[in-house]
């Protein structure tokens, strides 16, 4: 395969506070996200070619988009690829520009989850290829069957496997507290992790991401064309998506120690972006922390950790905002909450901040190369996003 | 009566794989095993997922499995609310692996990864059927 990197530039991006917004709808969000994506490429409306919506929750058909937006008679696809679906409207855009079928395209999610169902719902398990005996599998449940397993696997008595965990999470909430558009800004600590109400053993609360509403956006054309718009273009090295076939779900060789999806996207995103030792490469990496344990089960499946060695990496403070590789440097899912189709495009944002040297006080020295990563689903039945990210010069 | 008679929640009424559930109401907990390939299947499936033929005869799941991972859900979704906290569980049966909750009888811990399970057919107090793993 050839792939796209190097052919494809963003120019522009916005991001919406996330949150409780009950005075917002999904389209005020969506202009929101979009304008700000609009002014930070210096481009009119008039000059969107085609776009990409992302949305599972908040209205169906690229006609939320275009009359959110007032786009008129331009092709826009609606895109749904569950808790993958802001990366995969944002891939679908970057194939657009990159084919030649258009040279500035917008590709913005959006998703109202806290008044659609307040999350997730029973509908949740009409997504996947039901057995009818597969009853009851609330996200929690699900990622806390690989924690259990993981501890198990690994010798980490529930104490030593929480401590993990619990690191996790409040290296991500002190994230949050610098990451003005996150929906949760509170230093936790340690003991309030481990002493948080049980969710789905061994996930407690803070283990848990949050609920939010939520949109971002881009804007993206191709390096020649972002040249000419702004010196700080960030060029996509890399993109990849894998979907289960529901083939592991319940067979003997399925280990719950790691996330197979996480781990070809991976290969998949590394190869198209000429990466051969992610550790060493990647300057930060934003991934999907929906829980704590998906995160530790991430650094493993990413190459960022040796299999095992994860814990150990943790307790060295490896992913911290002053560690080797930062991850989550702007609080994660955990801090942000996890408006689905939204997500992604959040993600793509931080590393898009961080490669211009904008992130702030996030800000990670001479970050180049940064990675975003989103999986959704059930055990067997992910899908997975990986993208990369890099300067122009 | 089918799937509708099965589980707290019904997600379904008509399936390929009803005699899931008449076997059940016979107390009996069975599974497919495709006869061309051999492969053992859980959930049932009328079509084998690994070669594709639909030649397949019912096997019951007799025997100790162990316990592979669990969790114990103290939030449930809709209609499981009432029900929490309960264990759901996934035991490996000489290589298949079955989805179901263990019995209200352990918990805390005296639930381990590792630990000798048989599964049971269940009714239910509204005559319903269903099935959990019981420590051997």
């Amino acid at each position: 395969m050839r792939g796209i990197r190097d052919k494809v530039a963003i120019v522009g991006m916005g991001c919406t506070q996330f949150g409780e917004l009950w005075d917002k709808s999904h389209k005020d969000l969506i202009v929101d996200a979009c304008y700000e994506a609009y002014e930070d490429a210096g481009i009119e409306p008039k000059d969107i070619q085609m776009a990409w919506y992302g949305s599972r929750e908040s209205g169906f058909t690229g006609t939320q988009l275009s009359s959110a937006l007032k786009l008129e008679y331009i092709p826009i696809s609606r895109v749904e690829n569950f808790c993958a679906g802001g990366t995969d409207t944002f891939r679908n855009a970057c194939y657009g520009v990159a084919s030649g079928a258009c040279d500035i395209a917008l590709a913005c999610g959006v998703e109202k989850c806290k008044d659609h169902y307040g999350g997730f719902n029973m509908d949740i398990l009409d997504q996947f290829d039901r057995s009818m005996v597969e009853w009851e599998l609330p996200p929690a449940s699900q990622f806390a069957e690989l924690a259990t397993r993981y501890f198990h696997h690994y010798g980490l008595s529930f104490d030593e496997g929480k401590r993990i965990l619990g690191q996790i999470a409040v290296k991500n909430h002190h994230n949050g507290t610098i990451s003005p558009k996150a929906q949760f800004h509170r230093e936790i600590t340690l003991e309030q992790a481990l002493n948080a109400p049980m969710i789905a053993y061994p996930l407690g609360l803070f283990d848990a991401c949050g609920v939010s509403d939520g949109s971002a956006a881009a804007i993206i054309t191709t390096p020649e064309i972002a040249k000419g718009m702004r010196q700080d273009y960030i060029l996509v090295k890399g993109l990849a998506l894998t979907n289960g076939a529901g083939q592991a779900v319940l067979q003997s060789d399925y280990d719950f120690i790691h996330i197979p999806e996480t781990v070809t996207a991976g290969q998949a995103a590394y190869q198209e972006a000429g990466i051969e030792n992610p550790r060493q490469e990647i300057d930060v990496a934003i991934v999907h922390d929906c829980f704590t344990i998906t995160e530790l089960l991430i650094y493993e499946d990413l190459g960022f950790s040796p299999r095992g060695k994860g814990p150990a990496d943790v307790e060295a403070g490896t992913f911290t905002l002053e560690g080797e590789l930062p991850v989550n440097t702007d609080g994660g899912l955990k801090c942000f909450g996890h408006p689905l189709s939204a997500s992604g495009l959040r993600m793509i944002y931080e590393v898009y901040k961080q490669l211009q040297g904008k992130a702030g006080p996030r800000q990670v020295a001479d970050a180049a190369v940064g990675l975003t990563h989103n999986v959704g689903g059930i055990n067997g039945f992910f899908n997975c996003t990986v993208a990369v990210f890099g300067r122009a010069d | 009566m089918g799937f509708d008679n099965f589980g707290t929640v019904s997600f379904t009424t008509e399936a390929k794989a009803v005699d899931f559930i008449t076997y059940l109401e016979q107390g009996k907990f069975m599974t497919t095993r495709c006869r061309a390939c051999g492969t053992l299947q859980f959930p049932p499936k009328m079509d084998c997922p690994h070669c594709l033929s639909s030649d397949v005869e019912w096997v019951e799941i007799k025997g100790t499995g162990q316990l592979a991972t669990y969790t114990v859900v103290n939030y449930g979704p809709s209609g499981f609310e009432s029900e929490a906290p309960y264990t759901l569980a996934v035991a490996d049966f000489d290589g298949l692996r079955v989805f179901g909750r263990l019995s209200r009888d352990v918990s805390g811990a005296d639930i381990k990864v590792g630990m000798a399970l048989k599964v049971v057919s269940l009714k239910l107090p509204d005559g319903k059927v269903s099935y959990e793993f019981q420590p051997v």
